[in-house]
Protein backbone atom coordinates (compact mmCIF):
# COMPACT_ATOMS: atom_id res chain seq x y z
CA UNK A 1 0.00 0.00 0.00
CA UNK A 2 2.27 2.89 -1.36
CA UNK A 3 1.23 6.25 0.53
CA UNK A 4 -0.15 8.27 -2.74
CA UNK A 5 1.80 10.18 -4.59
CA UNK A 6 -1.39 12.36 -5.42
CA UNK A 7 -1.77 12.87 -2.04
CA UNK A 8 1.78 13.76 -1.22
CA UNK A 9 1.64 16.31 -4.18
CA UNK A 10 -1.73 17.68 -3.39
CA UNK A 11 -1.03 18.53 0.62
CA UNK A 12 2.10 20.24 -1.38
CA UNK A 13 -0.69 22.08 -3.48
CA UNK A 14 -2.37 23.19 -0.46
CA UNK A 15 0.14 24.63 1.59
CA UNK A 16 1.34 26.80 -1.02
CA UNK A 17 -2.34 27.84 -1.63
CA UNK A 18 -2.50 28.90 2.45
CA UNK A 19 0.87 30.42 2.10
CA UNK A 20 -0.65 32.92 -0.72
CA UNK A 21 -3.77 33.16 1.08
CA UNK A 22 -2.06 34.44 3.93
CA UNK A 23 0.35 36.86 1.84
CA UNK A 24 -2.97 38.19 0.47
CA UNK A 25 -1.31 36.76 -3.29
CA UNK A 26 -4.11 34.70 -3.84
CA UNK A 27 -6.65 37.16 -6.08
CA UNK A 28 -8.33 37.14 -7.86
CA UNK A 29 -9.25 33.19 -6.19
CA UNK A 30 -11.28 34.03 -2.97
CA UNK A 31 -11.18 30.45 -1.65
CA UNK A 32 -9.47 27.26 -3.13
CA UNK A 33 -9.50 24.34 -0.40
CA UNK A 34 -10.17 20.47 -0.36
CA UNK A 35 -14.13 19.39 0.54
CA UNK A 36 -12.54 16.35 2.88
CA UNK A 37 -9.80 14.78 4.01
CA UNK A 38 -9.36 12.49 1.37
CA UNK A 39 -8.18 15.34 -1.09
CA UNK A 40 -10.94 13.93 -4.04
CA UNK A 41 -12.82 17.08 -4.24
CA UNK A 42 -12.01 20.85 -3.86
CA UNK A 43 -13.81 23.78 -4.24
CA UNK A 44 -13.07 27.12 -5.45
CA UNK A 45 -14.78 30.24 -5.76
CA UNK A 46 -13.36 33.35 -7.62
CA UNK A 47 -14.11 37.02 -8.34
CA UNK A 48 -15.43 37.67 -12.05
CA UNK A 49 -12.73 40.18 -14.08
CA UNK A 50 -12.94 43.30 -13.25
CA UNK A 51 -12.58 44.11 -17.32
CA UNK A 52 -15.62 41.66 -17.82
CA UNK A 53 -19.19 41.80 -17.55
CA UNK A 54 -18.46 39.26 -15.11
CA UNK A 55 -16.82 42.15 -12.48
CA UNK A 56 -18.88 42.19 -8.85
CA UNK A 57 -19.97 38.75 -8.62
CA UNK A 58 -18.37 36.02 -7.47
CA UNK A 59 -18.50 32.23 -9.18
CA UNK A 60 -18.34 29.08 -7.72
CA UNK A 61 -16.48 25.55 -9.11
CA UNK A 62 -15.81 22.08 -8.31
CA UNK A 63 -13.07 20.22 -8.73
CA UNK A 64 -12.88 16.47 -9.00
CA UNK A 65 -9.37 15.36 -9.06
CA UNK A 66 -8.77 11.64 -10.62
CA UNK A 67 -6.69 8.75 -9.30
CA UNK A 68 -3.99 9.58 -12.09
CA UNK A 69 -3.38 13.10 -11.22
CA UNK A 70 -1.27 14.82 -11.88
CA UNK A 71 -0.33 12.96 -15.05
CA UNK A 72 -4.38 13.52 -15.77
CA UNK A 73 -6.05 16.85 -15.31
CA UNK A 74 -8.49 17.69 -12.67
CA UNK A 75 -12.12 17.95 -13.50
CA UNK A 76 -13.59 21.46 -13.41
CA UNK A 77 -17.02 22.62 -13.82
CA UNK A 78 -18.31 25.59 -12.73
CA UNK A 79 -21.38 25.39 -9.48
CA UNK A 80 -22.56 28.67 -10.36
CA UNK A 81 -24.53 28.95 -13.51
CA UNK A 82 -22.89 31.41 -15.98
CA UNK A 83 -23.68 32.67 -19.34
CA UNK A 84 -20.03 32.10 -21.29
CA UNK A 85 -19.67 30.83 -24.11
CA UNK A 86 -16.78 28.12 -23.50
CA UNK A 87 -19.40 26.56 -20.15
CA UNK A 88 -22.15 24.58 -20.81
CA UNK A 89 -24.86 26.25 -19.53
CA UNK A 90 -26.46 23.05 -18.07
CA UNK A 91 -23.76 21.05 -17.26
CA UNK A 92 -21.63 23.74 -16.40
CA UNK A 93 -18.43 21.86 -18.06
CA UNK A 94 -15.70 24.27 -19.32
CA UNK A 95 -13.97 24.15 -22.48
CA UNK A 96 -10.24 24.87 -22.16
CA UNK A 97 -7.61 23.34 -23.75
CA UNK A 98 -5.14 22.46 -20.46
CA UNK A 99 -7.84 20.57 -18.83
CA UNK A 100 -7.44 18.32 -22.33
CA UNK A 101 -4.93 17.96 -24.79
CA UNK A 102 -2.70 20.58 -23.73
CA UNK A 103 -2.30 19.32 -19.43
CA UNK A 104 1.07 18.79 -18.16
CA UNK A 105 1.94 17.77 -14.57
CA UNK A 106 3.64 21.67 -14.17
CA UNK A 107 0.26 22.91 -13.39
CA UNK A 108 -1.39 23.16 -10.12
CA UNK A 109 -4.72 23.58 -9.45
CA UNK A 110 -4.22 26.95 -8.39
CA UNK A 111 -3.08 27.89 -12.02
CA UNK A 112 -5.94 25.96 -12.97
CA UNK A 113 -8.39 27.99 -11.62
CA UNK A 114 -6.67 31.09 -12.61
CA UNK A 115 -6.50 30.27 -16.12
CA UNK A 116 -10.69 29.48 -15.79
CA UNK A 117 -10.35 33.55 -14.34
CA UNK A 118 -8.33 34.68 -17.61
CA UNK A 119 -11.46 32.46 -19.72
CA UNK A 120 -13.77 34.38 -18.03
CA UNK A 121 -12.21 37.75 -19.42
CA UNK A 122 -11.56 36.29 -22.57
CA UNK A 123 -13.83 33.81 -23.97
CA UNK A 124 -12.99 31.96 -27.18
CA UNK A 125 -16.31 31.91 -29.17
CA UNK A 126 -14.66 29.82 -31.92
CA UNK A 127 -14.96 27.08 -29.55
CA UNK A 128 -18.40 27.18 -28.17
CA UNK A 129 -19.96 24.69 -25.25
CA UNK A 130 -22.85 28.04 -25.18
CA UNK A 131 -23.66 28.62 -28.67
CA UNK A 132 -26.43 31.30 -28.00
CA UNK A 133 -22.95 33.04 -26.10
CA UNK A 134 -20.56 32.38 -28.95
CA UNK A 135 -22.88 33.23 -31.58
CA UNK A 136 -23.92 37.07 -29.33
CA UNK A 137 -19.25 37.48 -29.71
CA UNK A 138 -18.82 36.17 -32.65
CA UNK A 139 -21.75 38.29 -34.33
CA UNK A 140 -19.87 41.75 -32.83
CA UNK A 141 -22.78 42.20 -30.35
CA UNK A 142 -20.99 42.34 -27.18
CA UNK A 143 -23.53 44.36 -25.67
CA UNK A 144 -25.96 41.67 -26.13
CA UNK A 145 -23.67 39.61 -24.92
CA UNK A 146 -23.10 41.24 -21.79
CA UNK A 147 -26.96 42.30 -20.72
CA UNK A 148 -27.50 38.36 -21.02
CA UNK A 149 -24.54 37.67 -18.83
CA UNK A 150 -25.19 40.19 -15.98
CA UNK A 151 -29.03 39.10 -16.29
CA UNK A 152 -27.64 35.69 -15.62
CA UNK A 153 -25.32 36.76 -13.00
CA UNK A 154 -27.63 38.98 -11.28
CA UNK A 155 -30.00 35.47 -10.88
CA UNK A 156 -27.67 32.40 -10.04
CA UNK A 157 -24.22 34.38 -8.71
CA UNK A 158 -23.47 35.59 -5.24
CA UNK A 159 -22.73 39.35 -5.14
CA UNK A 160 -18.70 40.16 -4.03
CA UNK A 161 -19.04 41.54 -0.75
CA UNK A 162 -16.58 44.64 -0.37
CA UNK A 163 -13.43 44.08 1.21
CA UNK A 164 -13.43 45.02 5.07
CA UNK B 1 -32.71 54.93 -24.71
CA UNK B 2 -28.86 55.60 -25.06
CA UNK B 3 -28.02 54.99 -21.49
CA UNK B 4 -24.85 57.23 -20.50
CA UNK B 5 -22.25 54.88 -21.74
CA UNK B 6 -20.10 53.27 -18.74
CA UNK B 7 -16.33 54.79 -19.22
CA UNK B 8 -14.52 51.92 -16.45
CA UNK B 9 -10.87 52.22 -17.15
CA UNK B 10 -9.63 49.22 -19.01
CA UNK B 11 -7.40 47.37 -16.87
CA UNK B 12 -5.28 44.90 -18.18
CA UNK B 13 -5.26 42.21 -15.16
CA UNK B 14 -5.36 39.35 -18.18
CA UNK B 15 -1.99 40.17 -18.39
CA UNK B 16 -0.99 40.32 -15.22
CA UNK B 17 -2.20 36.54 -14.33
CA UNK B 18 -0.39 35.42 -17.57
CA UNK B 19 3.17 36.85 -16.55
CA UNK B 20 2.61 35.37 -13.12
CA UNK B 21 2.07 32.00 -14.85
CA UNK B 22 4.95 32.45 -16.79
CA UNK B 23 7.33 33.18 -14.29
CA UNK B 24 6.81 29.97 -12.48
CA UNK B 25 7.51 28.21 -15.63
CA UNK B 26 10.93 29.36 -15.68
CA UNK B 27 11.57 28.76 -12.38
CA UNK B 28 12.73 25.04 -11.97
CA UNK B 29 14.53 25.24 -8.30
CA UNK B 30 11.00 22.02 -7.88
CA UNK B 31 10.29 19.09 -9.95
CA UNK B 32 7.40 20.15 -11.55
CA UNK B 33 6.00 17.37 -11.57
CA UNK B 34 5.60 16.13 -8.16
CA UNK B 35 6.50 19.44 -6.58
CA UNK B 36 9.43 18.31 -4.33
CA UNK B 37 12.58 20.20 -4.40
CA UNK B 38 15.16 18.96 -7.01
CA UNK B 39 17.75 18.46 -4.55
CA UNK B 40 15.40 15.53 -2.60
CA UNK B 41 13.66 12.73 -3.63
CA UNK B 42 10.91 12.39 -5.41
CA UNK B 43 7.15 11.91 -3.77
CA UNK B 44 7.57 8.06 -5.42
CA UNK B 45 10.69 7.77 -3.43
CA UNK B 46 9.23 9.16 -0.10
CA UNK B 47 6.42 7.14 -0.35
CA UNK B 48 8.71 3.98 -0.74
CA UNK B 49 11.09 5.07 1.21
CA UNK B 50 14.07 4.85 -1.12
CA UNK B 51 17.37 6.33 -0.75
CA UNK B 52 18.11 9.67 -2.06
CA UNK B 53 20.66 7.75 -4.32
CA UNK B 54 18.04 5.82 -5.88
CA UNK B 55 16.55 9.09 -7.58
CA UNK B 56 18.31 10.75 -10.56
CA UNK B 57 17.77 13.44 -12.19
CA UNK B 58 17.05 14.06 -15.65
CA UNK B 59 18.08 17.04 -17.46
CA UNK B 60 16.34 18.08 -20.66
CA UNK B 61 17.75 19.91 -23.70
CA UNK B 62 15.48 22.38 -22.99
CA UNK B 63 16.65 23.75 -19.62
CA UNK B 64 14.56 21.66 -17.59
CA UNK B 65 15.20 19.42 -14.79
CA UNK B 66 12.85 16.56 -13.38
CA UNK B 67 12.78 13.51 -11.21
CA UNK B 68 14.08 10.63 -13.36
CA UNK B 69 10.99 8.39 -11.57
CA UNK B 70 8.73 11.36 -12.53
CA UNK B 71 9.67 12.19 -15.84
CA UNK B 72 9.29 8.47 -16.80
CA UNK B 73 5.72 8.23 -15.55
CA UNK B 74 5.25 11.29 -17.54
CA UNK B 75 6.45 10.58 -20.85
CA UNK B 76 3.98 7.30 -21.33
CA UNK B 77 1.45 9.39 -21.72
CA UNK B 78 3.03 12.79 -23.59
CA UNK B 79 6.53 12.80 -25.34
CA UNK B 80 7.37 17.12 -24.20
CA UNK B 81 8.47 18.55 -21.64
CA UNK B 82 6.12 19.36 -18.73
CA UNK B 83 7.36 22.74 -18.09
CA UNK B 84 7.96 23.88 -22.03
CA UNK B 85 5.75 21.73 -23.89
CA UNK B 86 9.35 20.88 -26.39
CA UNK B 87 9.68 17.69 -27.68
CA UNK B 88 11.62 16.14 -24.57
CA UNK B 89 15.11 15.33 -24.79
CA UNK B 90 17.11 14.01 -22.58
CA UNK B 91 20.18 15.78 -22.01
CA UNK B 92 22.08 14.06 -19.07
CA UNK B 93 20.97 12.10 -16.26
CA UNK B 94 22.82 12.98 -12.65
CA UNK B 95 22.92 12.46 -9.33
CA UNK B 96 21.49 15.05 -6.65
CA UNK B 97 24.54 16.73 -5.65
CA UNK B 98 24.69 18.13 -9.33
CA UNK B 99 21.78 20.52 -8.61
CA UNK B 100 23.42 23.27 -6.79
CA UNK B 101 25.97 23.76 -9.50
CA UNK B 102 23.21 24.00 -12.31
CA UNK B 103 20.72 26.08 -10.29
CA UNK B 104 23.69 29.17 -10.76
CA UNK B 105 23.71 28.36 -14.79
CA UNK B 106 20.20 29.83 -14.02
CA UNK B 107 20.55 33.11 -15.60
CA UNK B 108 22.26 32.25 -18.82
ZN1 LIG C 1 9.62 14.80 -9.17
ZN1 LIG D 1 12.52 8.96 -7.18
ZN1 LIG E 1 11.44 22.18 -20.89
Amino acid sequence: MATNVRTRRLMKELSTIRKDAALGTLDPILTLEPVSDSLDTWTATIKGPDDSAYSGFVFKLSINIPSQYPMTPPEVRFVTKIFHCNVHFSSHEICLDILKSTWTPAWSLQHVVRAIHLLMGAPEPDSPLNCDAGNLLRAGDKRAHDSMVRLICSRYAERLQPEK
Amino acid sequence: MSEAAETKPRVKLLKYNAVAMWRYTFHNEKCGICRTHITQRCLDCVSAGNDVSECKLAWGRCGHCFHVHCIQKWLKTTHTCPMCSQVWEAERITGHNAADEDDSDDEM
